[in-house]
């Protein structure tokens, strides 16, 4: 049964955030910081990105300022909200000396629930991914599955695209459709409300809500038909894995070689990329070692070397990697493509690489579904 | 819900701690709308856990108790178990079922087998532990070495061995040097086992061709035991090694041994040699046509760099024997062993989950090919 859509006035958005301090969230929301947007620690609405935009083009991320009264007229910033739940860096346990060895203690991580607000229905979608990688398999992450204990997620449809948003195409975006406790449309006036769970409709009930109109509920509808409209780049959502793998010497993978650093800005940013490398990190007097992990990069050096031989040594090879796991053999593993469309890879990259442009010229494919 | 599981649940809740196990029916957590239980909520399900520190997981939405008999459950057991009970149990799991943590494992023995290869004989801290250790022939541990790290090794040892496990390791990278360098005694950290193992089942009744290249390879080197030791089990036993320069040979008097064990051919080739040799001269494919493979009763199984083994099953191939029958052991970088850290991905395949045992048909694809 589906419940009428409610309306939050722009002026009690701070009910919202107070709400969820009072029930024990840790409340986190998009910000401006350091010229982008980011997710983090939220208390008050002043704080939102109120008539902040973003430009994005490959190799481009500039935000600009006006009066606009939104808060949400963007598309997104450098991070989903993916190092708040697998973390960029975390210590995972400690070995202690004994006097005849030593122990071995987990270094537990902070479990205070999460609440988020303003998440993208993209990195909804790069969400259930990682679960699928962390807690998906024979083996659960528990440092992971700790963060996303009574998570809370309220989602913001997306009613502005950036020029290298293609979640259309990809079908994760831009209106987020499922995963989230709440959902908001961002209006002038405030916000059409969609609750999407029982936690949600717990939060929901906590607010001063007015029922929307026809009129809210058709602009808010509009507006994220028009995000998705607005983009022009896209990915066959079909399963590119055979075509990928299938062309394997494609002259191109030469050619975007030439222009890669291999510098990994893009499986930083990417909201799906897991490969993590564990380190010690060894106390002065000995007496003490943390057992760490930190985000690898399938193009850095160490992550396809094995004693005396490097499994991907060229640049070509390494970009190959990501873009056959990415697009092809993520299918294998995971049931779906690897890339959500945020578009993260292509704004991020110093030299601009496209990944949609390098996805159809070695597929061959026009990226317009039948 | 009982009472008693209800108290269980509060009593064992305390801010900051990590919740173990359990599978609930999800009709008795339901029924906790409305109690006591404050707090958040995810997905139509109380949680439980009423305090910032418990640890359901969002994911998998179940209630937590504590369990002793389900801590020392593997997480697949676990999942498996609750699944068992019907389509309405789940099973949660946290901090107490932390798949990283290696456990202290000591060196009961140390043999140094050639100048740069050693085996260590250990044996888990925890005596039960050590008892209900299970293996497979072809799997792997990550063994830890304080304040250093991790390295992926297979065990070497007999599967029906209850008391130790033996790890026969190369000095390759810093890890390894420094686990050469351990005395009986001292300490090592154990995760595993890992992995799928060699096809010792399946293959029973089979002819079994071992096909290694390079130094002493530990892998086929546990084959080659468990078929010993089970000699009627298995058909003809014939082991072929290659190496570059006969002075590369190690484990001499082994092959002598295994020559001369029943219905056993040892076949040894060198591309080059020099002193007495009394074996083949040429690259170790040439040993293959002189093995007389019976591709309705064979299973081959190998082990070495890569390059020989696909040259070794082309040839096997073309004998007949068939792709789910030739069997590689793969090595790739490995940090975590959980299908989590992503080093050790083969195209779709996690080297460390799927593998590292593969059938030719598995991997047929991406073989020989330079960057997978």
């Amino acid at each position: 049964m589906q419940a009428p859509a409610q309306f939050l006035a722009r002026s009690a958005l701070q009910s919202m955030i107070d709400a969820l301090a009072a029930r024990g969230y840790r409340v986190i929301g998009p910000q401006v910081r350091d010229g982008a947007i980011v997710y983090a620690d939220l208390a008050q609405v002043n704080d939102l990105p109120q008539g902040w935009r973003d430009a994005q083009e490959p190799s481009s991320y500039r935000l600009t300022h006006s009066d606009n009264v939104r808060c949400f007229a963007w598309a997104n910033g450098p991070q989903a909200i993916k190092p708040h739940l697998f973390a960029a860096q975390e210590p995972l346990w400690r070995a202690i000396q004994t006097d005849d060895g030593f122990r071995v203690e987990a270094v537990e991580p902070d479990v205070r629930p999460l609440a988020f607000i303003g998440v993208r229905a993209c990195d909804l979608s790069a969400l259930a991914l990682q679960d699928r990688v962390f807690l998906g398999g024979p083996f659960v992450d528990p440092y992971y599955a700790a963060r996303g204990t009574e998570m809370l997620l309220i989602a913001v449809h997306c009613s502005h695209a950036a020029a290298t948003c293609f979640c259309a195409s990809t079908g994760d975006g831009p209106r987020a459709g499922a995963g989230f406790d709440l959902a908001l449309s961002e209006l002038e006036e405030g916000f059409v409300l969609e609750v999407g769970s029982a936690a949600g409709r717990g939060i929901a009930a906590l607010l001063p809500l007015t029922v929307a109109s026809a009129q809210q509920i058709q602009a808010a509808q509009t507006q994220v038909e028009a995000a998705a409209q607005s983009q022009t780049r896209t990915l066959p959502s079909r399963n590119l894995r055979d075509l990928l793998f299938a062309n394997l010497d494609h002259p191109r993978w030469d050619d975007v070689a030439a222009r890669c650093l291999s510098c990994g800005n893009c499986t930083l940013v990417c909201p799906t990329c897991f490969c993590h490398a564990e380190s010690e990190v060894t106390a002065l007097n000995g007496k003490e070692t943390l057992h760490q992990r930190e985000w690898d990069s399938c193009f850095s050096a160490g992550h396809g070397y094995i004693h005396g031989f490097q499994v991907r040594p060229e640049t070509k090879h390494r970009y190959r990697q990501w873009l056959t796991h990415k697009l092809g053999s993520w299918h294998e593993q995971f049931g779906r493509s690897g890339c959500v469309g945020c578009g993260r890879c292509i704004a991020w990259c110093p030299v601009g690489i496209d990944l949609t442009e390098e996805a159809h010229a070695i597929t061959g494919e026009t990226g317009h579904d039948e | 819900m009982s009472r008693a599981m209800r108290e269980l649940i509060l009593g064992r809740v305390r801010p900051g701690a990590a919740v173990t196990f359990f599978c609930l029916p999800k009709r008795n957590v339901t029924k906790e709308k409305g109690t006591p239980f404050a707090g958040p909520h995810y997905g139509g399900f109380p949680a439980l856990l009423a305090k910032p520190g418990g640890c359901a997981t969002r994911a998998i939405r179940c209630a937590a108790t504590r369990s002793d008999s389900a801590r020392r459950l593997p997480p697949a057991r676990l999942r498996y178990s609750a699944a068992r009970r019907g389509p309405n149990y789940v099973a949660v799991f946290t901090m107490h079922t932390n798949p990283y943590l290696p456990h202290v494992a000591r060196i009961v023995e140390r043999r140094q087998d050639a100048p740069t290869i050693f085996t260590l004989r250990l044996a888990f801290e925890d005596a039960a532990m050590q008892r209900q250790y299970r293996f497979q022939p072809g799997q792997f541990n990550m063994l830890y070495l304080y304040g250093v790290g991790e390295v992926a090794i297979s065990i070497v040892s007999d599967p029906e061995e209850e008391t130790m496990f033996d790890h026969t390791i190369r000095v390759v990278g810093r890890v390894t040097e420094g686990l050469a360098k351990l005395a009986p005694g001292d300490r090592v950290g154990i995760r595993g086992p890992y992995g799928r193992g060699w096809p010792l089942a399946a293959a029973v009744g089979k002819n079994v061709l071992i096909v290694t290249g390079g130094l002493g390879c530990a892998p086929v080197v546990s084959v080659i035991r468990y078929v010993m030791r089970r000699r009627a089990d298995y058909g003809k036993l014939t082991i072929i090694q290659g190496v570059k320069h006969s002075a590369d040979l190690i484990y001499r008097l082994q092959y002598e041994d295994w020559a001369r064990a029943p219905d056993t051919t040892v076949l040894i080739a060198a591309n080059a040699s020099a002193g007495p040799w009394p074996w083949h001269v040429g690259p170790v494919t040439e040993l293959i046509t002189q093995a007389h493979v019976a591709p309705d009763s064979s299973v081959a199984m190998m082990c070495g760099p890569e390059g020989m083994m696909i040259a070794a099953a082309k040839i096997l191939l073309q004998h007949g024997l068939g792709e789910d029958r030739i069997y590689f052991s793969t090595e790739r970088n490995m940090h975590c062993a959980l299908g989590h850290c992503g080093h050790c991905q083969f195209g779709g395949k996690f080297v460390c989950r799927n593998g590292p045992v593969f059938d030719y048909s598995e991997i047929k694809e991406l073989l020989g090919i330079r960057g997978f």
